[in-house]
C-alpha cells in the first residue's frame, strides 16, 4: 500500500531504529485507550508530521489517506455489535435482535478502535515513506544487534524483490503455454495458490543457494570481528524525535484526564 | 544448550503470571482475570523463546540465513495478497463472529515451512518475524502491528518445536505449532482490536483460529515444503536427509 518515497526531509535522515521506537510509543498510547478522544489526537499529530515533517507530497498524502478514511469503520462496527456490555452497570441499549446489540457505549468504544487502526496506518505510513529499507536493514544490524546473517539475508533478498515479480509473470505464461485451466472457486483457488507457491519458492530457494555460496567464497562472518561501510549513528536529533513523541503522548493522556474523557480500561482503578 | 528457547519461554511466562498475581494479591485495585492472566503467558512465552533464540540464531549456516530470508521475502508478499482474501471475506465477519477466522492460519505459515526445511532452534521466530517485516515493509495494511503479530506467532510455534527437542517434523507436530501460533495471534488481535468484545465472541474466534492454524498452516505448509522436496529444490537441507 504505501512504498519508500526517495526525496530529502528531516524525518528521512532519522536513524531508522529510533523511528520506528518512536512509532511504536505512539503505537502503544493509542493501544492503552478506549475512547475516540486520544486516537483521534495522536492521528492528527502523525498526520501532520508525515505530511509537513516528512515532505511527502500532498497527492500522496491523500491518496494514502483513503484506506485511512475507509479501513477503521468495519471493525468499529464489529466492536459495537459484539461488544461486552456487563462491562458498564447501564448501558444505553440501541438496537437488539439475536446475537446483535447495539448500545451507545458499544459505538463509543467502537469508534475509539476504529481510530487505534486510523493510528496504526497513519504511523506506517510515516515510517514507511521515509525510511530507506536498506537504511533500515542496516540499523537493524548495528543498532538492534541483529544477527548479522539475518540482516544481510534481509538486504539481499530485497536486491531480489524486482526478480521475483519477473519469475511470477514466467510462471504465469509458462502455465498459460500450457494450457493448464484456471479453476473456479475456493478449491481452484487454493489449487492456484499452490501451482504459484511451489514454482515461486523453489527459484528463491536456489537464488540463496547461489548467494549463500558466494557469501561464503568471500569469507562472510568468517572473521570474529564485522567493519560497516556505512555507519547507523544514533545521533542528538533521534532522541529528540523520540522524546517529542513521549512528551506529545504525555500531554495528550494528560489532558484527556484533566477533561474526564480518557477510558482506560487496563489501569486499574479508572 | 539447544533448549534455551523453551526455559527462557517457560521462565518468563511464569514471571509475568507471579508479577501479576502478587499485584492482584497485594494492590487493591489490580482485579484478578484469568483472561489477563492467560494473555500474559502467552506473551512471556513468544518473548521468552524470541530472546533464548537469538544465540542460536548466531550459529545458523550462511545458506541457512539466506533461504529464511527468501522465504520470509515470497511469504510476506503472499500475506500481503491474503489481507485481500481477508478483506473479501468482511461480510462473514459481521454474520457470525469467528467464521472468517478459519481463513487466519494462512498467515502462520512461513512459522511452519521455515523449521520443516531448515530444522534449526530459532526457525519459526526468525521466518515469521522477517516475513511480517517484509509484509511491513510492501505496505500491509496493519503496519507496525505486524511485527509484533509476527513475533509472537512466531514465538509461539517456536515453543512447540523447541519442547520437541527441535527434533520431531512430522504433521501432528506441524499441525500444533500452527494452532499454538493461532492462539498467539488472538492475543495480540486481543490486545490491540478485540478486548471490548464479549467472551462467546471470543472463545469462537480461538477454537476457529486454533482449526485454521492446524489446517491452512500446518497441513498446508507440510504439503507445498513436501512438494518442494519432490521439486528437488531442498537437496541442500536437513529435511532432505529426513524422511518423516
Amino acid at each position: 500500500m504505501f512504498t519508500y518515497l526517495s526525496h530529502a526531509s528531516p524525518l528521512h535522515r532519522l536513524n531508522p531504529t529510533m523511528k520506528l521506537a518512536a512509532m511504536g510509543v505512539v503505537a502503544l498510547a493509542a493501544t492503552a485507550a478506549f475512547d475516540p478522544f486520544i486516537p483521534s489526537l495522536l492521528l492528527l499529530a502523525l498526520w501532520l508530521t508525515a505530511w509537513q515533517v516528512g515532505r511527502i507530497p500532498w497527492r500522496q498524502m491523500w491518496r494514502w489517506s483513503l484506506p485511512l478514511l475507509l479501513l477503521p469503520w468495519p471493525i468499529a462496527l464489529f466492536n459495537a455489535l459484539y461488544a461486552d456490555l456487563s462491562r458498564y452497570p447501564h448501558p444505553h441499549v440501541l438496537w437488539h435482535w439475536g446475537l446483535w446489540t447495539l448500545s451507545t457505549e458499544g459505538l463509543r468504544a467502537g469508534l475509539g478502535v476504529g481510530l487505534r487502526v486510523g493510528v496504526f496506518v497513519a504511523a506506517s505510513l510515516l515510517f514507511v515513506a521515509t525510511t530507506d529499507p536498506t537504511d533500515f536493514a542496516l540499523s537493524l544490524v548495528q543498532n538492534l544487534k541483529v544477527p548479522d546473517r539475518f540482516g544481510y539475508g534481509v538486504l539481499v533478498s530485497y536486491r531480489f524483490l524486482p526478480l521475483l515479480r519477473r519469475e511470477f509473470e514466467i510462471i504465469r505464461l509458462a502455465h498459460r503455454v500450457r494450457g493448464v485451466g484456471e479453476g473456479r472457486g475456493w478449491r481452484g483457488w487454493l489449487e492456484k495458490t499452490r501451482r504459484y507457491a511451489i514454482p515461486l519458492l523453489a527459484a528463491a530457494v536456489r537464488k540463496s543457494e547461489r548467494t549463500a555460496l558466494a557469501m561464503d567464497a568471500k569469507a562472510f562472518g568468517a572473521l570474529p570481528q564485522r567493519t560497516y561501510y556505512r555507519l547507523m549513528r544514533v545521533r542528538r536529533q533521534d532522541w529528540l524525535f523520540l522524546l517529542a513523541w513521549v512528551a506529545y503522548v504525555a500531554a495528550v493522556y494528560a489532558l484527556a484526564w484533566h477533561l474526564g474523557w480518557a477510558n482506560l480500561q487496563w489501569v486499574p482503578g479508572s | 544448550m539447544k533448549n534455551r528457547a523453551l526455559r527462557y519461554a517457560l521462565l518468563t511466562a511464569a514471571f509475568l503470571v507471579l508479577v501479576y498475581y502478587l499485584a492482584a494479591q497485594f494492590h487493591k485495585e489490580t482485579a484478578w482475570n484469568p483472561i489477563y492472566a492467560g494473555v500474559l503467558a502467552v506473551l512471556g512465552l513468544a518473548a521468552g523463546a524470541a530472546w533464548g533464540s537469538r544465540p542460536a540464531l548466531a550459529r545458523w549456516r550462511t545458506l541457512d540465513a539466506i533461504v529464511a530470508a527468501n522465504l520470509a521475502l515470497v511469504f510476506g508478499l503472499l500475506f500481503v495478497g491474503w489481507s485481500m482474501v481477508w478483506d473479501a471475506a468482511k461480510p462473514l465477519e459481521a454474520l457470525f463472529p469467528g467464521a472468517r477466522d478459519l481463513l487466519y492460519g494462512f498467515w502462520f505459515i512461513a512459522a511452519v515451512i521455515a523449521p520443516y526445511i531448515i530444522r534449526k532452534p530459532g526457525a519459526a521466530i526468525a521466518a515469521e518475524t522477517l516475513a511480517a517485516l517484509a509484509e511491513f515493509l510492501a505496505g500491509g495494511y496493519w503496519g507496525l502491528t505486524l511485527l509484533i503479530s509476527g513475533l509472537v506467532q512466531g514465538g509461539m510455534a517456536e515453543v512447540v518445536f523447541a519442547a520437541t527437542g527441535y527434533k520431531k517434523y512430522d504433521l501432528p507436530t506441524l499441525m500444533l505449532a500452527g494452532a499454538a501460533a493461532g492462539l498467539g495471534s488472538l492475543v495480540v488481535d486481543y490486545m490491540l482490536w478485540y478486548n471490548n468484545l464479549s467472551l462467546g465472541v471470543l472463545a469462537a474466534m480461538l477454537v476457529a483460529r486454533l482449526i485454521s492454524g492446524a489446517v491452512l498452516a500446518g497441513w498446508l505448509g507440510k504439503s507445498i515444503a513436501d512438494g518442494l522436496r519432490r521439486a528437488g529444490a531442498l537437496n541442500a537441507f536437513a529435511m532432505a536427509q529426513d524422511q518423516s
